[in-house]
């Protein structure tokens, strides 16, 4: 079952990676990122069940949180940019603007 | 257990070869639901609804909204795989089916893989009590987040 699980985890890890790198929209990248996330997210739980260790569960907890407040953010800077016209694709942006 | 990670893989993999932002959305949808699945087969049930409240209600949501409001402008040469609608459905047909055999079949209050109702219970204590201040700070991190989203005209 210990296999089953890092295969799971790992796939879904390499999955997100693979959006992450490969896809240029904006949108699609952040999928990505909550994908690798989640793979992180099963790994922690799993281990958390294994080993007794509440604090893995804490911290899995902690994720799920963070993740949300990451694609808040990321999302309204892609708002952001397409309410600006600017291309929300990952080789448009060059260029940081204060 | 197999079978809801293989699910997960797989619908990952085909939100990488999607054409439209909104294929690879769906894609996202039926793995994190697997996902959530997943939490529900090991035991962690606390975080299994979590997933299905944050991940799949809330940030489906502002993804599907943010696909919507950017046009893809720029098409992958090699991602021209358009999800055929019998394949989304049959994604939540195997979650359905998965929760069917769930329900029919899990052991009342036993947890499959490791994380029972004490650890659990364990997780809660950690969160409120020595790290109740981390704990309290993630959810102003969230409330200055989502004021973070708001355009400056409104702010």
């Amino acid at each position: 079952m210990s296999l089953t699980v890092w295969a799971i985890s790992g796939g879904l890890f390499l999955s997100g990676a693979l959006l992450l790198c490969l896809r240029r929209q904006l949108v699609a990248m952040a999928a990505g990122l909550e994908l690798m996330l989640n793979a992180a997210n099963v790994a922690l739980v799993y281990g958390a069940g294994r080993h007794g260790d509440a604090e893995g569960l804490a911290i899995a907890f902690l994720v799920v949180a963070v993740a949300a407040a990451e694609v808040v953010v990321g999302l309204s800077l892609i708002l952001a940019l397409v309410r600006r016209d600017l291309p929300a694709e990952g080789e448009g942006l060059r260029e940081l603007a204060g | 257990m197999a079978a809801a990670g293989a699910a997960a893989v797989a619908f990952a993999l085909f939100a990488l070869v999607q054409r439209s932002l909104y294929g690879t959305a769906i894609c996202l949808l039926v793995v994190l639901l697997q996902v959530a699945l997943l939490f529900l087969l090991m035991g962690a049930q606390l975080l299994g609804f979590l997933q299905v409240l944050v991940y799949a209600g809330a940030i489906m949501v502002l993804l599907v909204v943010a696909s919507m409001s950017s046009p893809a402008r720029l098409e992958e040469l090699w991602a021209r795989l358009a999800l055929p609608r019998a394949w989304a459905w049959g994604g939540f047909a195997v979650l359905a089916l998965e929760l069917g055999l769930f329900l029919r079949w899990a052991p009342a209050g036993a947890p499959f893989l490791g994380v029972t109702r004490e650890l659990e219970a364990r997780m809660a204590g950690i969160l409120f009590g020595p790290h109740a201040v981390l704990t309290e700070l993630v959810g102003a991190l969230i409330l200055v987040a989502a004021l973070a989203a708001l355009p400056e005209e409104s702010a």
